[in-house]
């Protein structure tokens, strides 16, 4: 089975309104690591993300994956985005999972969403209005939705921005297990702790360019960028 | 006023009664906006979720059409299907004049553009919010149709309320293509006008007094309906 | 396509099954308003079980639905407009069936000084001289194709605030004459039934002149693009028989007998 990764993007650029918001984009994600894209607020994280995810296309540029990828409506995607807002039905927990999975043959459907709650230990929600969670708990739904699905790939957006601090535990166990596990992680994130936490690799973003991409470890002790080493600095980070 | 008050004493007198003309006006008058409205909603719906997913080529135009629909009055729209429907029109070989068939017609092509712009205040943002998750998804127009549906049913039922409001309410239309005929296609609405023209103030009350009591009960059930809407965080 | 199946099934349900018999009668208002044409239709159906479904308009309007082919039959009093009808190729034949007469109503208090079995027409003249207000039907009517013959009788063409159009029906044309306090012109079926809501009074009144006559006029089935009803012919053999003219005859309201069977007199 041939594999999605690695992801390029050659030259990709983003226009709407006359402006750029992301020009001269040359990275490449690779397999295997936790890939983190980190960035101030409004460097365009979010938009680099959706450009992944093929919920907009670059004004220039290509963005290619390592295998060509169907187009086919009504099959399970190869990679999914969990949003930093979660976005769920007017359902129960369960048949939100449900849901997502209506592509699969109708007697794996329920097997597969009752295994995802048990994975993200939220049996006890399986019934609740997941409107009417909190929002923690909903991202943890919208997490366990996307590990249902058994994408290759999962891109995160800040998901944890609007977490309290247990919540944005859980949730980085759960991204971690998942990445145990063998799904490709791309996330991003401003909170320079989480990066720390998490990430294998960085993508360091600043209005909309990217100033550079490098291993973690080596980008907290010896930032290449002027720009980076000013973010770092600025909030206090000490290598 | 004490003629008013003795007609509005006979109105309920009517009402209580359960007597057999009245109620079979307001018979009717269900059978006719009740058919109208289930005919647009399945027409006006899928429209609105349309218009509010794709912006397909004469999406604008689409948008235009419908909004100038919405601004025709009722007896205009009569007016068109009268000379749709009469013998000496296009469709007059099925005789369909001056029956309730006629009626029915003439307020569904009042009510649809009523609901395909309401329809697509509800479509809009309900799209905004789950358009690129369901896109993330992978699922199938058809699916994601049927769940926006699902997910804007309050909303949904208020706007079918408020179709079915204006049917009933209407009297332009119906009067031209239905002609008032007695115990065929005599409505609330041209009952009341006749009967008061005819200054018989008792009958067109009770009619009058069944209309507000209607008007009210939707308001009611859309309210409810509304107040049930879950508000997401 | 079961959307579509089901649209077609509930206009279908709905739809009036022309071929089994129900008439579209067009008549008039002034035999609805007066409780007549129930009296007719329940008549009718007792003796053939056909229902009747009266599109009633002014008789102009009657007219205009005819050439459309809207209706199967047409009970109306304006003889101008019926001979044109039959003129014009569309309509086959005119029978007259039943007749009363008109009568010029007015305020409680009236003004106009008349003397006594004065004509209507006379009373119009001086009418017109004083300029009193008068409300005309203008409505393609019968009663309207009457004031317009009396009135070129007369060679009057009224103009002036004191002649005010209504536009409608009888009913409401008395209506507005009572809270104007005018003058207008009237059947004597309509009348009958409106009098004790109104606030005027008869003020000509002449039987005997029996200047309204009401013609059952059939529809030309070769011409016309509406289909022959049976129960057309059906209606009109009952209506100049002796069951019909019985049940005109035999019609009263407070008393009164409203209409007369037969024809009045002969056309000129």
């Amino acid at each position: 089975m041939t594999t999605l990764l690695p992801l390029n993007l050659n030259d990709v650029s983003y226009q709407l309104a006359q402006k750029k918001l992301l020009r001269q984009i040359n990275i490449s994600f690779e397999a295997k690591n936790l890939s983190v894209i980190l960035g101030a607020n409004g460097a365009g994280k979010t938009l680099l993300l959706k450009l992944c995810c093929g919920l907009i296309q670059p004004s220039s540029g290509q963005l290619q994956w390592a295998k060509t990828l169907s187009t086919r409506r009504g099959e399970l995607p190869p990679y999914t985005l969990v949003f930093q807002k979660p976005v769920l039905l007017q359902r129960s927990v369960l048949a939100n999972l449900c849901f997502a999975l209506q592509s699969l043959p109708k007697d794996q459907v329920l097997p597969r969403a009752l295994a995802a709650l048990e994975w993200a230990g939220i049996e006890h929600l399986s019934s609740r209005n997941a409107t009417t969670l909190s929002t923690g708990q909903q991202q943890i739904v919208a997490i366990a939705r996307a590990w249902a699905t058994a994408p290759e790939v999962l891109f995160l957006d800040e998901p944890t921005a609007n977490l309290d601090p247990d919540a944005t535990e859980r949730m980085e166990t759960l991204i971690a297990n998942l990445h145990h596990d063998g799904t490709k992680i791309i996330m991003s994130t401003h909170n320079l702790g989480q990066a720390q936490r998490l990430a294998d690799t960085i993508t360091f973003l600043d209005h909309g360019q990217v100033c550079e991409q490098q291993s973690a470890k080596a980008f907290f002790t010896a930032p290449k960028s002027p720009i980076a080493q000013r973010f770092l600095s600025v909030q206090g980070f000490k290598p | 006023m004490s003629d008013l008050s003795q007609s509005f004493g006979h109105a309920l007198n009517l009402l209580v009664r359960f007597d057999s003309n009245l109620w079979e006006i307001v018979a009717l008058s269900f059978r006719v906006s009740l058919s109208a409205v289930m005919i647009a909603t399945a027409l006006g719906l899928p429209i609105a979720a349309a218009l509010a997913i794709k912006k397909f080529p004469g999406h604008g135009a689409v948008r235009i059409l419908v909004d100038t629909l919405m601004a025709m009055p009722p007896v205009v729209i009569g007016l068109v299907v009268y000379l749709l429907l009469s013998r000496a029109g296009p469709l007059g070989i099925f005789g369909l004049l001056y029956t309730p068939s006629a009626m029915i017609i003439a307020q569904s092509l009042l009510i649809t553009p009523i609901i395909v712009a309401l329809g697509l205040q509800v479509f809009v943002p309900l799209w905004a919010k789950f358009g690129d998750q369901f896109r993330l998804f992978n699922t199938t127009t058809k699916q994601n149709l049927f769940t926006l549906v699902h997910e804007g049913r309050h909303q949904l039922l208020t706007v079918w309320l408020a179709g079915f409001g204006r049917a009933i309410a209407e009297i332009g239309a119906v009067m031209m293509v239905g002609g008032n005929i007695d115990h065929y296609t005599r409505v609330m609405t041209t009952a009341i006008a006749l009967e008061t023209s005819k200054g018989n103030l008792e009958m067109a009350m009770a009619l009058g007094l069944v209309l507000m009591l209607m008007a009210l009960a939707i308001n009611i059930m859309a309210h409810t309906f509304s107040r049930l809407q879950q508000s997401p965080n | 396509m079961k959307c579509l199946f089901a649209l077609l099934s509930i206009i279908w349900l709905n739809a009036a099954s022309h071929a089994a018999g129900p008439l579209a009668l067009g008549t008039t208002t002034t035999l609805r308003d007066s409780g007549f044409l129930e009296h007719l239709q329940a008549d009718f159906y007792a003796t053939h079980g056909i229902a009747i479904r009266s599109i009633v308009l002014s008789s102009g309007q009657v007219f205009n639905a005819a050439k459309r082919g809207d209706i199967d039959i047409a009970l109306t009093h304006a003889p101008k407009a019926e001979q044109a009808f039959i003129k014009s190729g569309l309509g086959l034949a005119r029978t007259p069936v039943f007749y009363n007469h008109f009568l010029l109503v007015g305020p409680e208090n009236p003004s106009l000084k008349l003397s006594d079995n004065v004509s209507l027409a006379d009373a119009l003249q001086s009418l017109h001289e004083q300029k009193l207000p008068f409300i005309s039907r203008d409505d393609e009517s019968g009663t309207q194709a009457f004031e317009q013959k009396l009135l070129s009788q007369l060679g009057i063409e009224p103009s002036g605030e004191y002649y005010i159009k209504s536009g409608r029906g009888m009913g409401p044309t008395l209506q507005l004459a009572s809270q104007l306090q005018a003058y207008t012109l009237c059947d004597w079926a309509t009348w009958q039934a409106y009098r004790a809501k109104l606030s005027l009074q008869p003020i000509v009144n002449t039987p005997q002149a029996k200047q309204n006559q009401y013609s059952l006029v059939t529809v030309n089935p070769n011409t016309s693009s509406h289909p022959t009803q049976a129960s057309a012919e059906l209606f009109h053999s009952w209506l100049t028989g002796p069951a019909g003219q019985a049940a005109v005859e035999t019609f009263q309201v407070n008393g009164q007998q409203l209409f007369h069977a037969g024809m009045a007199k002969s056309e000129n």
